[in-house]
C-alpha cells in the first residue's frame, strides 16, 4: 500500500508538457492522408506464404540444375546507395528496381555463401512449417563449420528476408535483443506473459523482447525517449527522470540499434501515437544513430516500413546547445578524420535535404570541428541533464 | 625407338647382313666339297666370321670418332650461322625465315660410306648473313678430314627455299669412310634444334636425316598466334612444343598456351678469373607454368586450388639465344643444381624440391630438372614450372664473327663461375620472376587463408544438396514436390537426391572462366589425337615438301588402333616427323607401320601401347638389335644342322 501511495503521489506531481502535447496533435494530424500504410494496416504474411516463397526459390534452383546450369541466388544489393530511395514518410527504402548481386554455386568465393543461404532457408522452412522459433545463435550452432561466425548467419537471415520480401519475424528467426526499455508501459506477450516495464521499483528496465508480438499495450506515457547510450540511460534511471517530470518510456539500443529495438520503437509509435524524441551525442555518430531510428539504414532498407519512425525528433544534444549552454571547451572533443568523413557522408544523405534545421546543426558541427557527448553537460552541473536540460527542452519545445 | 638407336641398329644390321651374305657363299662352297672335307670347311668359315667381326669392331671405333666430329661440326655450323644472324639483325621485331639442317648417310657393300651434312638458311631472317665471312669461319672450324661438297639434293633445297624464302646461305660438307658406325647418335642435334626452335618461333626449322633410302624429316614451326616476342627473340607459347610429358586429362580441355612471365634483365659482374673478357653480361629470367589451368578453377585437378608443381625445368640460353647443352657425361652447371639451396622455394609452397640427374624419357631435355616431393591429390593436374635463363652479352668494340664466338665460348666455359660470383643478384632476379609466375596461385592461397578453394567447394556441395533435399522431402505441397520431381525427371525423392547430386557436381566442377589469353581448343585437339606426333613410314619418295604437302603426307595415314587421323591442324606447332622410304616394290600395308623417335615422346604418356608394337618389318626397314641377333642365331642353327 505504501508503494501505491508513492506512485499516486508522483503521478500527481507530473506536470503537463504543453509543447509535447502540441507536437503529438500535429503528428496525429499529419498521419491523415499518408500514402504509406501504418503498421497495423499492413497485411501480415501467413506461414503458407512464407513456405511458398521458399519453395519458389528451391524450384528455381532445381530447374537450373536440370538444365545443366549452375544455380545462382539473386540477392538485392543492400550495400549500395544506388538501390536506396527516400520518402519523407517512410525513410530509406529499397528501390523496386534495385541491382542484384549474384551468389554463384560454382565459384569458390561464393559457394560457401550459397550453401549457407540454402542451409538457413531449409531451417526456416522447417521452423515455419512447425510454427516454432529459433534464434540466430541456434542456427549458427547448427553448423558452425559452415557459417564460421555469427555474423554470417545475421547477414544470411537478412539476405533471405530481403530476397523473399518477408520480415524477419515472419521467418521465425529471433535475435537476442541488446536494447533496454523502461517506463510507463505494460503489455502482454504472445505466450501470455504479462510485462510491466515500470514494475515496482524506480530503477527498473527490461531487455526488449525478441518475440515482438505484443497484445494489450497499455501506457500513459506522454512521449518516448530514445537514448543513444546505455550510460546515459542508466543515468536517467538513477535520476528518476521517467517518474519525475512526466510519464514516459525510455529506450536504448546501446549504440547502433538492433532490429528489435527499432521494431519496439516502431510498435510503440504505431500503438501509442506519442512523440518520439532522441537524445544522442552531438557528434556524427550520434546523429547517424538517430537517423537509423528515424529513417532506417541502408542494409535494412527493404524492411523500412516496419522499422522506421519518421516522426522522431532530435531533442539533444544539439550542436547549438553547446554554445548556448557555454559548455566548457575542455569538455569538447576534437573531430577525428573519421568524424569529418562521417559528417560529410551524413550531409549528402537524401534525408538531410528535407531537414534544414538538422543541416544547420551539422554545418555548425562541421565548422566547430568539435563534438560533445551527453556527459559533457555534467561539467556544467552534476544533474544538469535530468533537472535542467531535458525538462526545459520538453517544456519549451527545444527539439528539431 | 630413338632415331640414333634406329640408325645404329640399321648400320649394325647392314653389317651383319653383309657377313651373313659372305657366310652363305662360304656355305655354298662347303656343300660342293666332299663330305669328308666338310669339317675343314666349317672351321674355315668360323675363322672367317670371327675375323670379320673383330675387324668390324675396330672399324666401328674409328668411324665413331669421325662421325661424332661430324655431328659437332654440324652443330658448330648452325651455331655460327645463328651467332652472325643474331649479331647482325637490325629489325625491331623478329622476321620469318627458315633453317635447314640435313644429314645423309650412304652405305654400300663395296663402295665407301659417305656422310654428308648441309646447313642452309632462307628468308628475310637470314638476309643479314655475310656468306664470305661465314664460309671462312666455317672452313677453319671444320675438322681436317671433312671436305666441302655441293648440296646433296638440290631439289630438296629448292623446295626449302620455295617454302621459306630466298636462299641466303648454304654449306655442305662430307666425310667418306669404308666403315660404318654402330653408334651414330643424332639425338644431340635433335635436342639442340628443338631447344633452338623454342626461342626462334619465327624460324621454320627442318631437320632431315637420310639413311640410304629412308628419310626422317622433322619440321619445327609455329603459328604467329603462338609466339611471344622478348628482347629480340620470339618464343613459342604452344605448350605442346615443349614436350612436357602427359597432358592433363580431365572432363574439360586445358589451355594449350604457355603464359610466359618475363623477369628483369640483371647485369652480372665478371669475376677476376675471366677478367680478360670484355663487354656487358646480363641475365634475363623468364618463368612460366604449364599447363595453364586458370580457365577451370573448379576442376579437382587444378593448381588454381592446390598449388603444387611437379617438375621444374630450367632452360639455359647463351648469347645469341643459343641453347647451352652440356655434353653427354658432362655434369650440368653446379650452380643450377644447387638452386634449391639458396632459393627459398618453401615460400612459394614448394617443399622437398630435389635435383634429378636424368631427364625422364619422352620429355624435353632441359638443362636442369627438379622434382617436388609433395603429398598430392591423386587426380590433380601436375604443373611444371619452366624457367628460361637468357644470358646476354654485348661488346661494342668487337665486330668480327670470331670475336663474338670466342667471347661466347669463354662465357660458356666460365658460366658456373660467373653465376656463383653473382649468386646474390641471380637469386634476387630468380626470386622476383618466381613471385610473378606463381603470383596467381599464391594470391589465391593467401586469400583463402590456407583453406583451398577446392576444399571450400567440396565442403559446400553436400550442404547445398542436403538443404535442397530437406525442403523437398519435408514439403507438404504436392504441386511443389511434383514440379521438382518432374524437373529432374525422376520418380521419387531418393532418385531426386541422386540426380541433384550428379547434376550439381557436374556443373560446379565443369565451370570455366572465359579468358582472353587462354586457348583450350588447341589442347583439346591435341588430346584427341594422341598419335599426333607419330613418325610415319611411307613408301613415297622422300622429299622435303611444302607445309601443306607435308601435312597431307601425314594426314594420308590414319592410326589403325584408334581410327584417328594424324593430320596436324594448321594451328598446331611443334615437331612434325615423317619417315619416307624409297622402296622399289609396292607394299600395301605400310601405312600401318609406325616407329617412334626421340621426338615423339608423348606417345607412351598418352597411352597407345598397341602402336608401340607396330614396328616396321620391311626387308629394308630398320631392325632392332634383338632382331639382328635372332637373324644371326637362325643362320648359325642352319649352319650347325648342316
Amino acid at each position: 500500500m505504501v508503494y501505491d501511495y508513492r506512485i499516486w503521489v508522483r503521478k500527481e506531481m507530473f506536470e503537463e508538457l504543453v509543447e509535447v502535447e502540441r507536437l503529438r496533435a500535429s503528428l496525429l494530424e499529419s498521419q491523415h492522408g499518408q500514402e504509406w500504410k501504418s503498421g497495423r494496416e499492413r497485411e501480415e504474411l501467413t506461414s503458407q506464404d512464407v513456405l511458398s516463397h521458399i519453395e519458389k526459390v528451391i524450384l528455381e534452383i532445381i530447374d537450373s540444375l536440370s538444365k545443366g546450369n549452375p544455380p545462382v541466388l539473386l540477392l538485392q544489393n543492400r550495400s549500395t546507395w544506388v538501390n536506396i530511395r527516400f520518402h519523407n514518410t517512410v525513410g530509406l527504402h529499397m528501390s523496386s528496381q534495385s541491382t542484384v548481386s549474384v551468389v554463384r554455386s560454382d565459384c569458390s568465393s561464393s559457394v560457401s555463401r550459397f550453401a549457407s543461404t540454402l542451409k538457413v532457408l531449409s531451417v526456416i522452412y522447417k521452423l515455419v512449417q512447425s510454427n516454432s522459433y529459433a534464434t540466430k545463435r541456434d542456427i549458427y550452432y547448427s553448423d558452425t563449420q559452415l557459417f564460421t561466425s555469427q555474423r554470417t548467419v545475421d547477414s544470411v537471415v537478412d539476405d533471405i528476408s530481403c530476397m523473399l520480401k518477408v520480415p524477419r519475424r515472419s521467418l521465425h528467426v529471433l535475435a537476442t535483443s541488446k536494447g533496454l526499455i523502461s517506463g510507463d508501459l505494460c503489455y502482454q506477450e504472445e505466450d501470455g506473459t504479462k510485462v510491466n516495464c515500470s514494475s515496482n521499483t524506480f530503477r527498473f528496465f527490461l531487455a526488449i523482447s525478441s518475440s515482438l508480438t505484443f497484445l494489450d499495450i497499455v501506457s500513459s506515457a506522454k512521449f518516448i525517449l530514445i537514448v543513444e547510450k546505455d550510460a546515459t540511460f542508466q543515468r536517467l534511471l538513477d535520476d528518476e527522470f521517467g517518474t519525475s517530470l512526466s510519464p514516459c518510456i525510455m529506450i536504448t539500443g546501446k549504440g547502433v540499434p538492433d532490429i528489435n529495438s527499432r521494431l519496439m520503437v516502431r510498435k510503440l509509435w504505431d500503438t501509442l501515437q506519442i512523440p518520439v524524441f532522441a537524445l544522442v551525442d552531438a557528434d556524427p555518430h550520434g546523429i547517424e544513430i538517430m537517423c537509423i531510428y528515424k529513417y532506417g539504414s541502408m542494409s535494412m532498407s527493404f524492411d523500412a516500413q516496419n522499422l522506421t519512425v519518421p516522426s522522431v525528433k532530435w531533442l539533444g544534444l544539439l550542436p547549438t546547445d553547446i554554445d548556448r549552454l557555454r559548455v566548457p571547451k575542455d569538455a569538447l572533443v576534437p573531430f577525428t578524420k573519421k568524424d569529418e568523413s562521417k559528417l560529410g557522408s551524413l550531409r549528402k544523405r537524401p534525408y538531410t535535404a528535407v531537414q534544414p534545421q538538422w543541416e544547420r546543426e551539422m554545418e555548425l558541427l562541421q565548422a566547430g570541428k568539435r563534438k560533445a557527448e551527453i556527459q559533457c553537460l555534467t561539467s556544467i552541473a552534476p544533474h544538469f541533464l535530468t533537472r535542467v536540460y531535458l525538462p526545459n527542452k520538453l517544456r519549451y519545445g527545444g527539439w528539431i | 625407338m630413338p632415331s640414333h638407336e634406329r640408325v645404329g641398329s640399321f648400320l649394325e644390321g647392314a653389317k651383319r647382313r653383309e657377313i651373313v651374305s659372305a657366310r652363305c657363299q662360304l656355305l655354298h662352297s662347303c656343300t660342293n666339297v666332299p663330305r669328308g672335307k666338310r669339317p675343314f670347311c666349317e672351321r674355315r668359315v668360323k675363322q672367317q666370321i670371327e675375323g670379320d667381326l673383330q675387324q668390324m669392331e675396330e672399324d666401328l671405333l674409328q668411324m665413331e670418332g669421325n662421325l661424332q666430329q661430324m655431328e659437332e661440326d654440324l652443330l658448330q655450323a648452325v651455331r655460327l650461322v645463328l651467332v652472325q644472324i643474331h649479331r647482325a639483325q637490325q629489325w625491331p621485331k623478329p622476321v620469318d625465315g627458315g633453317l635447314w639442317v640435313s644429314a645423309s648417310l650412304q652405305t654400300g657393300l663395296r663402295s665407301p660410306h659417305t656422310l654428308s651434312c648441309t646447313v642452309a638458311v632462307a628468308g628475310l631472317w637470314g638476309s643479314v648473313l655475310s656468306e664470305a665471312d661465314l664460309q671462312d669461319e666455317l672452313k677453319q672450324s671444320l675438322a681436317s678430314f671433312i671436305t666441302l661438297s655441293s648440296p646433296g639434293d638440290p631439289e630438296e633445297l629448292g623446295t626449302f627455299t620455295d617454302t621459306c624464302g630466298p636462299l641466303q646461305f648454304h654449306l655442305s660438307f662430307q666425310v667418306r669412310s669404308r666403315h660404318e658406325s654402330g653408334k651414330l647418335n643424332w639425338s644431340r642435334v635433335e635436342q639442340f634444334l628443338h631447344r633452338l626452335s623454342l626461342v626462334h618461333a619465327q624460324v621454320e626449322i627442318y631437320f632431315t636425316l637420310k639413311i640410304n633410302e629412308a628419310i626422317t624429316q622433322q619440321v619445327l614451326r609455329s603459328t604467329p598466334d603462338c609466339r611471344f616476342t622478348l628482347m629480340g627473340c620470339s618464343m613459342i607459347t604452344d605448350t605442346t612444343s615443349y614436350l612436357l610429358g602427359t597432358l592433363p586429362v580431365g572432363p574439360v580441355p586445358q589451355c594449350a598456351k604457355l603464359h610466359l612471365v618475363p623477369g628483369r634483365s640483371t647485369p652480372l659482374q665478371l669475376p677476376l678469373e675471366v677478367a680478360e673478357m670484355c663487354g656487358v653480361i646480363s641475365l634475363l629470367p623468364v618463368g612460366a607454368l604449364s599447363p595453364c589451368v586458370d580457365q577451370y578453377p573448379n576442376q579437382p585437378a587444378c593448381i588454381y586450388f592446390y598449388p603444387f608443381l611437379n617438375d621444374h625445368h630450367i632452360f639455359l640460353y647463351g648469347p645469341s639465344n643459343l641453347p647451352l647443352l652440356h655434353d653427354d657425361g658432362e655434369d650440368p652447371l653446379h650452380f643450377l643444381c644447387s638452386l634449391t639451396h639458396f632459393l627459398s622455394l618453401e615460400e612459394f609452397g614448394l617443399s622437398g624440391v630435389q635435383f634429378i640427374e636424368n631427364t625422364p624419357k619422352g620429355t624435353v631435355c632441359s638443362d636442369t630438372l627438379y622434382t617436388v616431393d609433395r603429398n598430392e591429390q591423386g587426380d590433380a593436374v601436375k604443373q611444371s614450372l619452366l624457367l628460361f635463363l637468357f644470358l646476354q652479352h654485348s661488346d661494342p668494340f668487337h665486330c668480327q664473327l670470331s670475336d663474338f664466338t670466342d667471347c661466347e665460348d669463354v662465357l660458356v666455359q666460365n658460366l658456373d663461375l660467373i653465376l656463383q660470383h653473382n649468386k646474390g643478384i641471380v637469386k634476387s632476379a630468380l626470386h622476383s620472376v618466381l613471385i610473378s609466375t606463381l603470383r596467381g596461385s599464391l594470391k589465391r592461397k593467401k586469400a583463402s587463408n590456407c583453406i583451398t578453394a577446392q576444399e571450400k567447394i567440396q565442403a559446400a556441395l553436400p550442404v547445398i544438396l542436403t538443404s535442397l533435399s530437406s525442403v523437398v522431402n519435408s514439403s507438404s505441397s504436392l504441386d511443389f514436390r511434383t514440379a521438382c520431381l518432374k524437373s529432374m525427371k525422376v520418380e521419387n525423392t531418393q532418385e531426386l537426391r541422386a540426380a541433384l547430386q550428379q547434376s550439381l557436381w557436374g556443373v560446379v566442377e565443369g565451370r570455366s572462366i572465359p579468358s582472353r589469353k587462354c586457348s583450350s581448343n588447341k589442347a583439346q585437339s591435341v588430346k584427341s589425337r594422341p598419335d599426333a606426333q607419330d613418325v610415319m613410314v611411307s613408301k613415297q619418295k622422300g622429299k622435303m615438301r611444302k607445309k601443306h604437302q607435308s601435312e597431307n603426307i601425314c594426314g594420308a595415314h590414319s592410326c589403325p588402333d584408334q581410327g584417328l587421323s594424324v593430320e596436324m591442324p594448321k594451328s598446331q606447332t611443334g615437331w612434325k616427323s615423317c619417315i619416307h622410304k624409297r622402296q622399289p616394290e609396292s607394299s600395301s600395308h605400310q601405312s600401318g607401320h609406325k616407329q617412334r623417335t626421340a621426338l615423339s615422346p608423348l606417345q607412351a604418356a598418352l597411352g597407345e601401347p598397341a602402336a608401340a608394337e607396330h614396328v616396321a618389318c620391311n626387308t629394308l626397314a630398320v631392325c632392332s638389335p634383338e632382331q639382328n641377333e635372332q637373324e644371326a642365331a637362325t643362320w648359325l642353327q642352319m649352319f650347325e644342322w648342316d
